[in-house]
């Protein structure tokens, strides 16, 4: 591109420079996912890179998961509550109560000077399927944080370029797979190294001032887009409750309420009304809640809007301290950010379709069915960890049936091929298919969920964190709920019904049954059982 | 023995390319797309007419491409291991768009109906732990005809470890009649899903690829036909119509390879090739050898077959221009195509990439396209105006603006295969072709320091003439995975001799024939993406592609681990016969004075209005110098010379463009 002379960040040039700041964040997430180790990160994509301003605001993202959406900022601030950081440095963090979101998901931050002074930083976050704690895949039930794995707080892991030796051993002597989460936590180390040199080149390119200024338009020109879209929207308040099935300690029907207030220049969200923080590791801390939020009013925007936190700067989020969705230390929050950001996201949707319903669909299958075991491996003597998510049905749209088999909202990792798979692990997929039936019917019918079929071969312990086993994905404008989920436990010939959170020894030749929920239906199905969509 | 004529069929314009004793030359027929055969053999009459025997063709086709994109293809049954009927359907559980609430899922490749299973199973050990029965393969056969089958692709599960199963359905359904694709065939490596896929596509086109190609071989009679492959090499025809999966992207294969012709010509040990077309831009780098990956798509499917590296951005000439919801210029990925196609040629009015050019004097509406269809400058200056209020712009910035903002996508392109990938920019030589491309090369290579700008004689035709001068190639790949057991020198060695046979006995050479390249795509154990790095052979080969690994990672992630054990996920090997493409011929010596060429001048806008020299191509001799802001045109393309770059003509017809 000819180089730039004028002074003013134009229209033109905020193209530009957003899409360079978008290629830097992917080229940071081409470096982590190419040289990652573990399959979670590389096959499946559960990471996501930022690009801040010197102020620590969000100027672009590439997050394949949406859990990562604008909450990567909170732990940019609490790295720089509790630490200067200096050229060359990097914090490591994953505490949820100092803007991590579970104990796995591990982040990295970066500053980055350019001639002799702070650009901004990078960042990158990434789900290890490993953080120690007491269950496999450190996802498992639990009431302590500290239950849950290693709390890394804000910790300089690398100091003027050289990796400071004792934080990073630290780390990998508190997990079970250490050799894999070095190799990551290199590749996260890795990519922000990308991403500050190529900030570096481009602030020598275009000037420190003119690199900053082209931020601020970034941030500007996200707003606009907000306020935009929120100039669509009704303006009145829309209220809706939904609930999550247990904690998995006892606690049940766990209500999670919100009102959306919609102006032509805020969207407010307030919880108030929402359960308050329960015993099990269903706490979501508010990064995560504003995350899910941000991804309800991210669909109502234009495709291919670039995510800063311009764009969420109308966003207001309300949830009293030790809430469900803002708890307090010491609770545990693993599933927090797998499970309850869904029903947030179902909530959020359930009072939006207040105010928009020709655009809000039906619930989703509302779990990210999360799957861990570990053990060691009889063939090889390594230990192993694994964790997988499966796929559930999409709720229905007011226009379209729901899609089958498909990660919907806050999620959308690949599935692990049951090849790579079974060469990896010892385990077999004795059934991989769509769960036909499960979709909630309606004038349009909700997706298909999925049934999953696997069978250890050797003595493993086994983690499964469940939602939807019993209270329905709704269906809206009378359409038909989806089916909720099954867990089953198959051996000797007896099906036996699990509980849809788990933690505990799996034996050879035992096979676990995962049935996922379907979506619901939207709108009332015709009075003749006609079929509204194809048989595939 | 005849001459040998490029031929490449595309959306619009079907080029020829031959060599006759004038050199080379080139032009287009209207595709025909209801026949394509039609507009092939009309150029080859018109060729013949002028006097040329015609002994061989090299073809690259769309067939396969569009039935495999339009789902225009037979009506496949799919058949798999007992509990996976859904595979097909299951995908990777991913949805396309992150945020799209109205997102569409992709269609079946295969209806329900039309999937069945066997009951069957291999470990991943490559143990047998069920064997396919007789009594079902047999109902199996009558339950595919009742369906309505036209073609069967079958892929069950670990068939790459042992293809015994797959082959005993086979042999079952033979009675069928019905043409039955195998995956272990197609690609004996592991991921079930992306294999079934690519069995199914090639199950799906092989009826229509073998009509099509036996229709032109009958026509041609004694002429031989060469097709041209994704991998980047041409094969003889009766291979292309058993497996036409692996000629989906030959189109963009053969500008990668005429990419490699000029790197030859021009003594450019690293390039990277720019192709911009009416809709996207397609990026790939030559270094000495051609650089072949499994991760390519097809529309919205994976294709793992072995093809040419090329990336592909959308943005080309008829991308579209807007305001976005913040205001911003944005342009693309929408494109307005053909119809309504850009707003100069009055049916549409929202002004595209070409609108910016027309609007900034770089084309010259008199020439565009050899002047057939006559674009409007004011057209297009008006749809960019419009936009322009919209954006606070005045005019011209807006039509800057709409180029610079194209470019950058480009530069994102180009960014992505060199520095993304671990290779320095600067040490690349850049080959600008396809309608557009050499518009937009100087500012590009600018952008991005790269080391020289090239622009090759037709520039509009380039990729029939990539298949003009293709080798004859089959690229084969193995899977080496196996749980339980790492493979040994000798075995891999074994597996590879037995590719090269395949090689050869499916490209109709004697042992003695063509030359082999070997590479093991290779990972830390626990990693899932492979590196390919080069197999020396030997008794220290499998030492010596290790240590490549590890310099490779190092290189592209910037950390190695030689105390880790590295796998060797899969083996492939590359067959090539040189065909012995003559030297060619370009433009007789002159003086470097260009002016013989001259047609005139034409204002230009370049940071300003600029007065610039416009040279018509087929005049300039080689050794010319022409000093920027200059436009050279020619039939199928233009090519802006910026101010204070120069375009000087090589012997070999080329044009490089150097700074001043």
């Amino acid at each position: 591109m000819p180089r730039v002379d004028q002074n003013v960040i134009d229209a033109v040039e905020i193209s530009i420079f957003a899409s360079l700041f978008s290629a830097l964040c992917e080229e940071m997430g081409a470096a982590l996912m190419l040289s990652a180790f573990s399959p979670n990160i590389k096959e499946r994509r559960d990471f996501s890179t930022a690009l801040f301003s010197p102020e620590g605001r969000l100027v672009a993202q590439a997050a394949h998961i949406p859990v990562h959406l604008g909450s990567m900022g909170f732990a940019l601030r609490g790295v720089l509550g509790a630490l200067e950081l200096g050229p060359g440095d990097m914090a490591v963090l994953n505490d949820p109560y100092l803007g991590g979101t579970h104990l796995p998901d591990i982040t990295v931050v970066a500053p980055v000077h350019a001639g002799g002074r702070l650009a901004g930083y990078v960042a990158n976050r990434a789900h290890h399927s490993d953080i120690g704690g007491r269950t496999a895949g450190s996802m498992g039930t639990a009431t302590c944080l500290t239950d849950e794995g290693l709390v890394i707080g804000p910790t300089r892991l690398v100091k003027a370029g050289t990796i400071v030796s004792p934080a990073f051993d630290a780390i990998l002597a508190a997990v079970r797979t250490p050799d894999e989460r070095a190799g990551d936590l290199q590749a996260q180390i890795a990519a922000n190294r990308t991403g500050a040199r190529r900030l570096a080149e481009l602030c020598a390119r275009e000037g420190s001032d003119r690199a900053t200024e082209a931020m601020q338009a970034v941030l500007d020109h996200g707003r606009r887009v907000a306020l935009a879209t929120l100039g669509c929207f009704p303006p009145g308040s829309y209220s809706a409750e939904d609930f999550l099935d247990d904690d998995g300690l006892g606690l049940t029907d766990i209500p999670i309420r919100c009102r959306v207030t919609l102006s032509p220049d805020r969207f407010v969200a307030d919880f108030t009304g929402t359960a308050p923080q329960v015993p099990g590791n269903l706490n979501a801390v508010f990064p995560v809640t504003f995350a899910a939020v941000a991804y309800c009013f991210r669909c109502l925007m234009p495709p291919r809007t670039p995510s800063s936190a311009g764009c969420f700067e109308p966003l207001e989020v309300l949830v009293p301290a030790g809430c469900l969705l803002n708890p307090e230390r010491p609770a545990a929050v693993a599933a927090g950010n797998v499970e309850t950001s869904q029903r947030i996201v179902d909530t959020v949707l359930l009072a939006l379709s207040r105010a928009l319903p020709d655009r809000v669909p039906a619930a989703s299958s509302g779990s990210m069915n999360n799957f861990a075991f570990t053990g060691v491996d009889p063939a090889s003597g390594q230990p192993f960890s694994y964790y997988e998510t499966i796929a559930g049905g999409m709720g229905a749209r007011p226009g379209a049936a729901g899609l089958d088999a498909v990660h919907t909202h806050m999620t959308n990792t690949l599935n692990t091929p049951v090849e790579a798979l079974e060469l990896a692990y010892p385990v077999r997929v004795t059934r991989y298919q769509v769960r036909r039936g499960s979709g909630g019917r309606g004038r349009h019918t909700g997706g298909n969920g999925v049934v999953r079929e696997i069978e250890v071969l050797c003595d493993a312990e086994l983690s499964i964190s469940s939602e939807r086993r019993r209270r329905a994905p709704y269906g809206l404008a009378g359409g038909q709920p989806g089916r909720p989920g099954a867990n089953y436990l198959i051996a000797h010939g007896r099906r036996r019904r699990l509980p849809g959170k788990l933690s505990g020894p799996w034996r050879p030749g035992e096979r676990l049954r995962l049935e996922t929920p379907g979506g619901g239906g939207f709108g009332r199905a015709p009075a003749r059982r006609t079929r509204t969509r194809q048989e595939p | 023995m005849g001459i040998t004529v490029g031929v490449d069929t595309g959306g619009t314009f079907t080029d020829f390319i031959f060599r006759d004793q004038m050199g080379w030359r080139a032009f287009k027929v209207p595709s025909t797309p209801a026949d394509p055969a039609e507009a092939v053999l009309s150029g080859l009459a018109e060729i013949e007419a002028g006097g040329n025997a015609i002994g061989e063709v090299v073809h690259g086709t769309t067939v396969a491409t569009n039935a495999a994109l339009q789902g225009r293809g037979a009506r496949v049954a799919f058949v798999t291991t007992q509990g996976f009927r859904d595979l097909l359907n299951l995908g990777r559980q991913a949805r396309r768009e992150l945020y799209d609430l109205d997102q569409e899922g992709l269609p079946p490749l295969v209806a329900r109906k039309l999937c069945f299973e066997v009951r069957e199973r291999l470990s991943a050990a490559g143990e047998v732990l069920r064997a396919p029965g007789e009594q079902e393969l047999h109902s199996l056969g009558q339950a595919l005809r009742r369906a309505g089958a036209e073609a069967v692709a079958v892929c069950l599960l670990f068939s790459f470890l042992d293809p015994s199963h797959e082959r005993r359905v086979r042999e079952a359904l033979a009675g069928t009649g019905l043409p039955v694709t195998i995956s272990s065939d197609v690609l004996p490596q592991h991921r079930e899903y992306e294999r079934a896929v690519a069995t199914v596509l090639n199950a799906s086109v092989t009826p229509l690829m073998t009509g099509y190609l036996e229709r032109l071989e009958r026509a041609l009679g004694s002429v031989r036909l060469r097709i041209m492959q994704s991998s980047g090499g041409c094969a003889r025809a009766e291979l292309a119509a058993r497996m036409p999966i692996h000629t989906l992207l030959s189109g963009p294969a053969g500008g990668v390879v005429a990419g490699a012709w000029t790197a030859r010509a021009m003594g450019a040990e690293r390039l990277v090739t720019f192709d911009m077309g009416g809709t996207s831009t397609d990026v790939a780098t030559y270094e000495g050898a051609f650089r072949v990956t499994q991760s390519a798509t097809i529309g919205e499917w994976p294709l793992p077959v072995p093809v040419l590296d090329i990336h592909t951005v959308g943005a080309g000439g008829g991308s579209l221009a807007y305001r976005d919801a913040g205001g911003a210029l944005a342009v693309g990925p929408q494109s307005a195509g053909a119809d309504p196609g850009p707003a100069a040629y009055g049916r549409g009015r929202q002004p595209t990439v070409t609108d910016a050019h027309l609007a900034l004097g770089w084309l010259d509406p008199a020439r565009v396209a050899g002047g057939r269809v006559r674009p409007s400058e004011e057209l297009a200056r008006e749809a960019i105006a419009r936009m322009a209020r919209s954006l606070e712009l005045d005019e011209l910035s807006a039509a800057e603006g709409v180029a610079r903002v194209a470019e950058t996508h480009m530069a994102g392109a180009l960014w992505r295969i060199t520095a993304e990938r671990g290779r320095d920019p600067r040490q690349f030589a850049l080959v600008a072709f396809g309608g557009a491309g050499p518009l937009h090369a100087a500012s590009l290579a600018a952008t991005l320091s790269l080391g020289r700008v090239i622009v090759p004689p037709a520039p509009g035709a380039f990729s029939a003439f990539g298949m003009a001068v293709s080798d004859v190639t089959r690229h084969a790949v193995r899977g080496l995975a196996r749980r339980g057991r790492a493979i040994g020198r000798l075995e891999l060695e074994r597996f590879l001799a037995e590719l090269a046979l395949e090689n050869r006995r499916e490209l109709e050479l004697d042992a003695s024939e063509g030359l082999d390249s070997a590479e093991l795509s290779a990972r830390y154990a626990g990693q899932s993406h492979e590196l390919a790095v080069p197999y020396p052979g030997g008794p220290d080969g499998l030492d010596r592609a290790v240590a490549s690994f590890h310099a490779e990672h190092k290189r592209l992630f910037g950390h190695a681990d030689p105390s880790r054990p590295v796998e060797l996920v899969a083996a492939g090997l590359r067959t090539t016969l040189a065909r012995g493409v003559a030297e060619v011929p370009g433009p007789p010596r002159g003086s470097s004075d260009p002016s013989r060429a001259a047609t005139g001048t034409r204002r230009i806008r370049w940071r300003g209005w600029v007065e610039a020299t416009v040279f018509a191509r087929e005049r300039l001799l080689a050794g010319a110098r022409i000093a920027g802001p200059a436009l050279v045109t020619e039939e199928t393309s233009t090519t802006l010379v910026p101010p204070g770059f120069t375009a000087s003509v090589h012997p070999s017809g080329c044009l490089e463009l150097t700074r001043t």
